[in-house]
C-alpha cells in the first residue's frame, strides 16, 4: 500500500503535540483557577472573622 | 426437510469454532480469574452468539431495508449504537465522568503532563501500522493505522469510538485488544517500569496526603475543560463533552438522582449492550487473517511505549521538582482507569512499604483519559 509519509508524520506530530499543548494549558488554567478560588474563599473567611470580632 | 429446517452444524466453519473457544476462554477468565469481568464476560458471550451460524442475530436493519421483524437484536445494536450513530461509547463516557474524581489532578495539575506523555504509544503504534502497510505486510492505510494506534490510549470507549468512525471493519479486534491489554496492565507494566527506573527511584516516598480540593474547584474543572478542549479540538466533543457533563452532574451536588443513575443504571445497561456488540463484531473469519495478529502485536507495543513515555517523563519531573517525586506514577498516564493507578500503588508499596501512591497515580490516570480523547479528536479532524 502506498503510504504518504509526509502526511503520516504530520498527523503523528500534530496529534502528539496537540495533546501535550492542551494538557499543559489545562494544567496552567486549573492551577490559576484554584489559586483564584482559594484566594477568594480565604478573603471571605477573613472578612467574616473580622465581622465576628 | 432441508428446505425448511437447518441446524447450525452444517454452516459451522473452523473460524467459528476457534472464536467459540476464545469466547469460552474470555468467560472463564472473567469468572475464574476475575479479569475485567464486566467487560470480558459479555464480550465472550457476544463472541459465542455471533459465531453460532444461522441465528439471524447479526442481521443489520439496513441489510434488510428496514423490513419489520427481519433485523437481529445484535445487528440492530451494532448498526445504531456503533456504526451509524456511535451512541454507546459516548454514553459510557457520560457514566465514566460521573464516576471520576478529578480531585487528585486538580490538587496537583502538573500531573496532566504525565497523561500527555503516555500518549506516545498511540503515535508509535500508528507509525508501526503504517510501516506494515508500506512493506505490504498488511492492508493498513492512515485510517486503519489511527484506529490501531488508539489502542495505546488504553481506553476502551475511545478505541471503539475512533475505530467505528475510521475503520469499522477493525472494530471488534481493536476493542478486544484494548480491553484485553487493559485487563493485563498488571502483567505488562511492571517489567517496563522496572527496566526504566532504579530501585532508589521506585522507593521514593511521596506524602500520601494531597491538598484539600474545594467543591467550587471541582465544579469549575469540568466546565473549564469542556470549553477549552472542545474549542481547541472540536471533534473531541462527543467524548470530552459527555465525560465532563457526567462529572458535572456528580460534582454539582444538586442532581443526586441523575448522578446515581449515570454511575450505576446507565453505565451498566450501556456496558451490557456495548460489550455484547464488541464480542459480536468478532466473526470467525477474523482469526484466519494475519492482520488480526498484527493488530494485537501493535496494541501491545502501543501499551508498552505509552507506559515508557509516562515513566520517562516522571523521571524528568523527579529531576526538576523540589519535593520527592516517584516516577512510577507516570505509568498510570496510559489511562486504563483505575488498574494502571493500582499497578503504580502496588509496585511503589512493594519497593517501599511506607509508600501510598494511589492518589498520586489517579491524577495522571484521569489525565490520560482526557489525553486519549484529545488524540482521538485530533485524528478525526485530520482523517475525516
Amino acid at each position: 500500500m502506498e503510504i504518504n509519509w509526509v502526511e503520516a508524520w504530520q498527523i503523528s506530530g500534530i496529534g502528539f503535540g496537540l495533546v501535550f499543548v492542551i494538557l499543559a494549558i489545562l494544567a496552567v488554567v486549573t492551577w490559576l483557577f484554584s489559586l483564584l478560588l482559594n484566594k477568594k474563599s480565604s478573603d471571605n473567611d477573613q472578612a467574616e472573622a473580622r465581622k465576628k470580632e | 426437510m432441508d428446505s425448511f429446517f437447518r441446524t447450525g452444524f452444517e454452516a459451522l466453519s473452523l473460524g467459528n469454532v476457534v472464536m467459540l473457544v476464545i469466547g469460552l476462554v474470555f468467560i472463564w477468565l472473567a469468572i475464574s480469574k476475575k479479569w475485567e469481568p464486566y467487560e470480558l464476560l459479555p464480550i465472550g458471550a457476544g463472541m459465542i452468539l455471533a459465531n453460532l451460524p444461522n441465528t439471524g442475530l447479526l442481521v443489520q436493519p439496513q441489510e434488510v431495508g428496514g423490513e419489520i421483524g427481519s433485523a437481529g437484536l445484535l445487528g440492530t445494536f451494532i448498526e445504531y449504537g456503533l456504526l451509524r450513530y456511535t451512541i454507546l461509547p459516548q454514553l459510557i463516557f457520560l457514566g465514566l465522568g460521573a464516576m471520576t474524581d478529578f480531585g487528585p489532578l486538580i490538587a496537583n495539575p502538573r500531573l496532566f503532563l504525565l497523561g500527555a506523555a503516555a500518549q506516545i504509544g498511540i503515535v508509535i503504534a500508528f507509525l508501526g501500522a503504517l510501516a506494515l502497510g508500506h512493506f505490504g505486510l498488511a492492508d493498513f492505510g492512515l485510517k486503519e493505522a489511527a484506529a490501531i494506534g488508539i489502542i495505546g490510549g488504553a481506553d476502551g470507549p475511545t478505541t471503539i469510538y475512533l475505530t467505528s468512525q475510521l475503520a469499522p471493519e477493525l472494530m471488534g479486534i481493536t476493542a478486544v485488544a484494548a480491553y484485553s491489554y487493559m485487563a493485563m496492565v498488571a502483567i505488562i507494566q511492571p517489567p517496563i517500569i522496572r527496566a526504566l527506573t532504579t530501585k532508589k527511584e521506585r522507593e521514593t516516598y511521596m506524602e500520601p496526603q494531597l491538598r484539600h480540593v474545594s467543591k467550587r474547584e471541582k465544579i469549575f474543572f469540568p466546565l473549564v475543560c469542556t470549553i477549552l478542549v472542545i474549542l481547541l479540538v472540536p471533534r473531541s466533543a462527543p467524548l470530552v463533552g459527555m465525560f465532563m457533563f457526567g462529572n458535572l452532574i456528580r460534582e454539582s451536588g444538586v442532581v443526586e438522582r441523575l448522578s446515581k443513575s449515570a454511575q450505576n443504571s446507565l453505565i451498566n445497561i450501556v456496558t451490557i449492550i456495548l460489550m455484547l456488540c464488541i464480542g459480536a463484531s468478532m466473526p470467525g473469519e477474523l482469526v484466519m487473517r494475519k492482520e488480526t495478529l498484527m493488530v494485537l502485536a501493535l496494541g501491545l507495543i502501543a501499551f508498552a511505549f505509552g507506559t515508557a513515555g509516562g515513566v520517562l517523563l516522571g523521571k524528568l519531573m523527579k529531576l526538576v521538582t523540589k519535593e520527592p517525586f516517584n516516577p512510577i506514577i507516570g505509568a498510570a498516564g496510559v489511562s486504563a482507569v483505575p488498574m494502571a493507578a493500582r499497578v503504580a500503588q502496588h509496585l511503589g508499596q512493594k519497593e517501599n512499604p511506607r509508600n501510598f501512591l494511589l492518589m498520586h497515580a489517579i491524577g495522571p490516570n484521569v489525565a490520560g483519559v482526557i489525553g486519549s480523547a484529545v488524540v482521538a479528536g485530533a485524528f478525526l479532524s485530520m482523517l475525516l
